[in-house]
């Protein structure tokens, strides 16, 4: 991640990280003053054990479908149909091996490449109508979120399948060295889609059609085909999500897995610094996002906040994050006011160099 | 070799299902078709969702078939269960159809007054099965066949108050804030613990879903420094994450803490029947018998009650084993 | 014009942003039914004097009166309220609204049930008509109509709105002779009126043509406020740069090139009855290393298009293609542009810069599309690449990291011939290279054109001033109504008026040649 930080250059990205990370280490305070145990860290069962161990191992379906959101929403679009995609890539993974009373690693790998190969469908689909045919993210992904959850369904035939496999459930419950396995999958994949992004082009070109599709086929892009990269790229990594998330309990409820996770990558990039607008996307900012959205489900039975205000107490915490970060320095008025009006700096800049 | 095959298998039956998707359900023309009798009864039900509903629906086309009623099936739709607009086409024309009577299980409560008010004027009596609707004018309907959900959380409750007589810390995992079912299993729960020594820490919702079961105990165990011996779940996913996260703290499902599910559905009973789950309540599928009953009741114009309860069984570890031996159990 | 009370009194206008004083201490008066201009390089504080003026910024010092009443404008509704209108440079209309819906909003016709959109649109009709839009459906999207024509919308509002001050920023810079020339009869109806009209442009001779009175900005300061009449053009310029006559004469010469160098060269491209329906007649065409081919036409007229083509931006229907002798298909601008075409748009701000990204990004991105996004260029090629054409362009940006969009227009303009140079281009098109970028950068990229054909590129060169076309084409293929109608060579007694009769006349006769 630091590699990426230097990258971006531009002093504007560091500050919003660290104000991301203030608010992370702020909720961790709030939790802390509930109970002090919440940094109580314990050995079982070989591995660490603890809110905090639990947090970055739960964070792991996050941090996939965060960081596929983050390649969306940056050429504009967004993808609503991760959480169904999760429940796609769960009754996939979970129906063959069950059936297959799969129960080495053969039949593991086997499942989990069956389950991203029909997300890697699913993003096909979706990048095939969006940059194709030209049709509106919003729509096509929430058709996509509502048939997800149907095909998901027709896989199990309309039951939750359990399947046993130990292979497959070490992939989320497993350690190494005493931390969540999942946690360092999660990681290695986030900063595999990072070198993926940052070491080659795709990511500039990514940012550039998301800023101006017209003026980068102008250009000599080909923006249909970035566009479609960026939705096979989101299904996919929200197929390992799915895997992650059924791994956890090795049983995929299709009606539930992966429910309403859509609106948790969207608070996540929204978090984490890249513009629902489109443009520059900042994945360090989507780990940090996706790790706050974890830690905030955490926070929730921390605090043993009641079941009809979690969505409110969801919404407060996420408003105050944002407020956080676009108002906590003092000319954050003036700033707010130049971003406003975008004119504004290009006039200050232009006097500054006629100056 | 033979492993191969297997995952050949397994790989069809994937496919096979995917096709399914496309086709979708339409109207099932299922029960006594050679039938000379001239009753006929349409059922506006809610189709594929899951073992449990599929048990039900099953449990009542046969039912009618063995008292020779013919009975219409029209099913919501074929994968997304919760359109309404599939059931009120379904209701509207068994209307215009002019059946004898109407079993309505509805994807959703409300919108229902225009539909139902045409039924009552073509004379035409409905009878609710499991859900109900809202408002709920029971004027608009003859009878309703249900589940207690409020008894289910009763004897959750007083199972728990008897197997603790010296007491112990409980914690509620409930469905979505806002349900009829939650409510009442949460009432009922309170009801079976009154005057007994458990505490009640807290409940917390874990959304039906056994993954977030998982996620939510752990929370909670750590909260309370695994210092719980009750975990009440209000459906059986919940309750089997719940186990998952018992084990994955070190500590021993059904001896350091016990765990209560709701439904009874198979896994959940085999968890009953190997300990890991320490009792269990059901939610029979079985509507058939009660549905035919009330039918020839209505239909023979005898007075018969607004609100039906089915009765129901629980479960502990003997009778859990028994009832998997007997393979009786339908989901 | 009578010295009656003046309309906008602005004493003492400073404006500082973080570092820099925008404005310091300008004063500025408009008088009732005069047309004033905004004269000033860019940079000099002009926008952002009617940005004060409309309320868009908060003023630090200095006072506004508008109509003799003390202003404090906290936002563009209250300049509003006060009487002033605004027609911005890049047209600030909706475009997914109807014409009639841009004209009336926030100033509909209502009854009891609401906006009553039928009079609204018999109001907005009547507006139109005023203008001589009368033919204008209200009902239409203003986005079916040309940019040219929403500007001519924008202004209508003004009446609508009943603006006692019209302010018009850049308002010919996307019209052709004959609209300019509609404008101008709008303009002369408003000051009649009593309308005052504060007219931004970079055309000078539109500003002699039109207006009565000019104030100068330079550098944020107050230069003098002068009698258009009385102040000859070359002290206009001179007060704008702040330099002498004397440096200026390269300006006004030019630099003529002469084809006889390269008369012997093979063509790089050929391309033979290409068209597209709709949007250029099939047109035949051929250049050579180290040409500049002027395109010359009014807007309209299918230069625009016609270098489209060229470059795959839109594909044609019929003809064929040849570079350096080689038929291609050139379906993308991609294909284009790894073959050796670049195209410069003339819409720099929607289809040229990627205004989030640095100035880096924006200059290697077509060299990087070329190469795939597999094979990114290294940081430290970049960085040459952006040194390099930083110093000869002589681009002035605080970095490569600064985004494009807090560069002035001109420097943006010099990032994107970086980006065309960095692929190294055989043939170069350039679509309005210099509009809307102030006289020193103008001048700078002309030569800068020139140059690069002594280095044997193959030089398109697209622009609606036809001074400029003449000043540095070696050939000019003139277009009219989106045809050819001739193609010229440009010899020292050709002039301006030669390619205005030609096309005035739809073609070559002999008392032209």
């Amino acid at each position: 991640m630091s590699s990426e930080k230097k990258k971006r250059g531009g002093p504007a990205i560091p500050k919003r990280l660290l104000l991301t990370i203030i608010a992370l280490v702020l909720l961790i305070i709030i939790d802390v003053i509930k109970d002090p145990s919440f940094l109580h860290i314990g050995y079982v069962n070989g591995g660490l054990n603890g809110p905090l161990i639990d947090v970055i191992r739960d964070s792991a379906p996050f941090l996939m479908i965060a960081v596929g959101m983050t390649l969306v929403i940056s050429t504009s679009g967004i993808d609503l149909s991760v959480g169904a995609s999760m429940a796609v890539a769960g009754a996939v993974a979970m129906q063959f091996m069950h059936n297959t009373n799969g129960t080495g690693l053969g039949s593991a790998l086997l499942a989990i490449v069956l389950a991203l190969g029909v997300c890697a469908l699913i993003g096909a689909w979706n990048g095939l109508l969006v940059s194709g045919l030209g049709l509106q993210p919003f729509i096509t992904t929430l058709i996509m979120m509502l048939a997800g959850r149907g095909i998901a369904k027709t896989i199990t035939s309309g039951e939750n399948t359990s399947a046993v496999n130990s292979a497959f459930s070490w992939i989320d419950t497993g350690y190494v060295l005493g931390i969540p396995f999942a946690f360092i999958l999660a990681t290695l994949i986030v900063l595999a889609v990072a070198a993926l992004m940052r070491k080659t082009a795709l990511g500039m070109m990514i940012e550039s059609v998301g800023v101006n599709p017209e003026a980068s086929r102008m250009g000599g892009l080909k923006p249909k085909r970035v566009i479609f990269s960026v939705y096979l790229i989101s299904a996919i990594l929200a197929g390992m999500a799915g895997v992650f998330t059924t791994g956890n309990v090795m049983r995929v409820t299709p009606s539930q897995t992966g429910l309403s996770y859509e609106m948790d990558a969207v608070l996540a990039v929204v978090i984490g610094g890249t513009s629902l607008l489109g443009g520059k996307f900042s994945l360090s900012g989507a780990y940090l996002g996706a790790m706050i959205i974890s830690l905030l489900e955490k926070t929730i039975v921390w605090l043993g906040i009641s079941n009809a205000a979690t969505p409110a107490f969801k919404a407060i915490i996420v408003i105050a994050i944002c407020v956080l970060q676009s108002n906590f320095f003092t000319n954050a008025l003036k700033k707010m006011r130049s971003k406003k009006q975008s004119k504004a700096a290009m006039t200050a800049a232009r006097e500054g160099a006629a100056a | 070799m033979k492993k191969t095959r297997a995952i050949i298998a397994g790989l069809g039956a994937i496919a096979m299902s995917l096709s399914f998707a496309a086709c979708g359900s339409g109207d099932d023309a299922a029960a006594a078709d050679g039938s000379d009798d001239d009753v006929t009864v349409g059922f506006v039900a809610v189709g594929p969702e899951g073992g449990y509903r599929t048990a039900q629906e099953n449990n009542i086309k046969d039912a009618f078939k063995k008292a020779g009623i013919t009975l219409k099936y029209a099913a919501s739709t074929g994968t997304n269960s919760n359109d309404q607009k599939p059931q009120l086409d379904a209701f509207a024309s068994f209307v215009n159809d002019e059946v004898d009577a109407i079993l309505l299980d509805p994807t959703e409560a409300s919108g229902w007054h225009d539909a139902m008010e045409k039924a009552k004027k073509a004379d035409i009596p409905v009878i609710l099965v499991d859900r109900k609707i809202e408002p709920d004018e029971k004027d608009l309907y003859a009878a309703h066949i249900g589940v207690d959900y409020v008894a289910q959380g009763k004897d959750a409750g007083e199972w728990a108050a008897k197997e603790f007589p010296d007491g112990a810390k409980a914690v509620v995992l409930e469905g979505p804030a806002g349900l009829s079912v939650v409510n009442d299993r949460n009432k009922g729960w309170a009801e079976g613990i009154k005057g007994s020594k458990i505490t009640e820490l807290e409940h917390q919702s874990a959304n039906w879903d056994t993954e977030e079961g998982k996620t939510v105990t752990q929370g909670l165990l750590d909260k309370y420094k695994n210092d719980i011996q009750v975990i009440f779940a209000e459906n059986d996913e919940m309750g089997l994450g719940a186990i998952q996260a018992i084990e994955a703290k070190g500590l021993t499902p059904g001896k350091d803490i016990k765990v209560i599910g709701a439904d009874a559905t198979k896994p959940a009973l085999e968890a009953v029947a190997a300990g890991k789950m320490a009792f269990d309540v059901e939610t029979t599928p079985n509507f058939g018998e009660q549905a035919v009953s009330l039918i020839k009741d209505v239909l023979a114009g005898k007075k018969v009650p607004q609100e039906t309860n089915l009765d129901y069984l629980s479960f502990d570890q003997k009778s859990a084993k028994e009832a998997l031996d007997a393979g009786t159990r339908t989901y | 014009m009578a010295e009656t009370k003046p309309i906008v009194d602005m004493e003492g206008i400073t404006i500082t942003f973080p570092g820099v004083k925008a404005l310091d201490g300008v004063s500025f008066k408009m008088y009732p039914g005069e047309v004033h201009s905004l004269m000033g390089e860019n940079g000099a504080g002009k926008s952002t004097l009617i940005k004060a003026l409309t309320g868009v910024y908060t003023i630090d010092d200095g006072s506004i009166k508008v109509g003799g009443v003390e202003q404090r404008f906290a936002g563009t509704g209250d300049a509003e309220r006060a009487g002033i209108s605004t027609v911005y440079q890049e047209v600030n209309l909706a475009t997914n609204l109807s014409i009639g819906e841009n004209l009336m909003l926030g100033h509909e016709k209502r009854n009891k049930l609401g906006i009553d959109w039928k009079a609204s649109h018999e109001v907005a009709h009547e507006a139109l008509e005023q203008v001589g839009l009368g033919y204008l459906d209200t009902h239409a999207l203003l986005s079916s109509i040309s940019i040219a024509m929403q500007q001519l919308v924008a202004i209508a509002r003004a009446s609508v709105v009943k603006a006692k001050v019209l302010i018009l920023d850049e308002p010919t810079s996307s019209l052709d002779e004959n609209e300019v020339q509609r404008l101008f009869d709008i303009i002369r109806k408003l000051k009649s009126e009593g309308v005052a009209i504060l007219f931004v442009s970079h055309f000078l001779d539109q500003v002699y043509e039109i207006s009565d009175r000019m104030t100068v900005l330079r550098n944020g300061k107050f230069v003098g406020e002068y009698l258009v009449k009385d102040t000859p053009r070359e002290q206009t310029i001179s007060l704008m740069i702040g330099k002498s006559m004397e440096s200026l004469s390269d300006l006004e010469g030019g630099v003529k090139q002469t084809l006889d160098e390269y008369k012997n060269h093979k063509p790089v491209l050929e391309v033979t009855q290409i068209g597209r329906r709709g949007e250029i007649q099939p047109v035949d065409l051929t250049i050579r290393p180290g040409e500049i081919l002027g395109f010359a036409g009014l807007l309209g007229s299918g230069r625009t298009e016609l270098a489209r083509l060229l470059f795959g931006a839109d594909k044609p229907d019929t003809g064929t293609y040849k570079l350096e002798g080689n038929t291609l298909t050139v379906s993308s601008p991609y294909i284009a542009l790894k073959n050796g075409v670049a195209y410069s748009t003339e819409d720099r701000r929607d289809e040229g810069i990627l205004s989030e990204l640095s100035v880096r990004e924006n200059m290697i991105l077509a060299l990087q599309a070329i190469r795939g996004w597999a094979h990114p260029i290294s940081r430290k090629e970049q960085e040459e690449i952006c040194a390099t054409y930083i110093k000869a362009l002589s681009i002035k940006t605080p970095s490569t990291e600064t985004p494009i969009k807090s560069l002035s227009g001109g420097n943006q303009q010099k990032v994107l011939l970086a980006r065309w140079l960095a692929t190294s281009p055989k043939v170069l098109i350039l679509d309005e290279p210099t509009r809307g970028i102030d006289i020193g950068a103008k001048s700078e990229i002309q030569e800068t054109i020139v140059q690069l054909a002594r280095q044997g590129k193959a030089i398109v060169f697209i622009s609606s001033e036809l001074s400029e076309v003449v000043r540095i084409s070696s050939r000019v293929l003139i277009l009219k109504d989106r045809k050819k109608v001739a193609e010229v060579e440009n010899t020292p007694d050709f002039t301006q008026g030669n390619i205005v009769k030609i096309i005035a006349q739809g073609g070559v006769n002999e008392n032209v040649k």
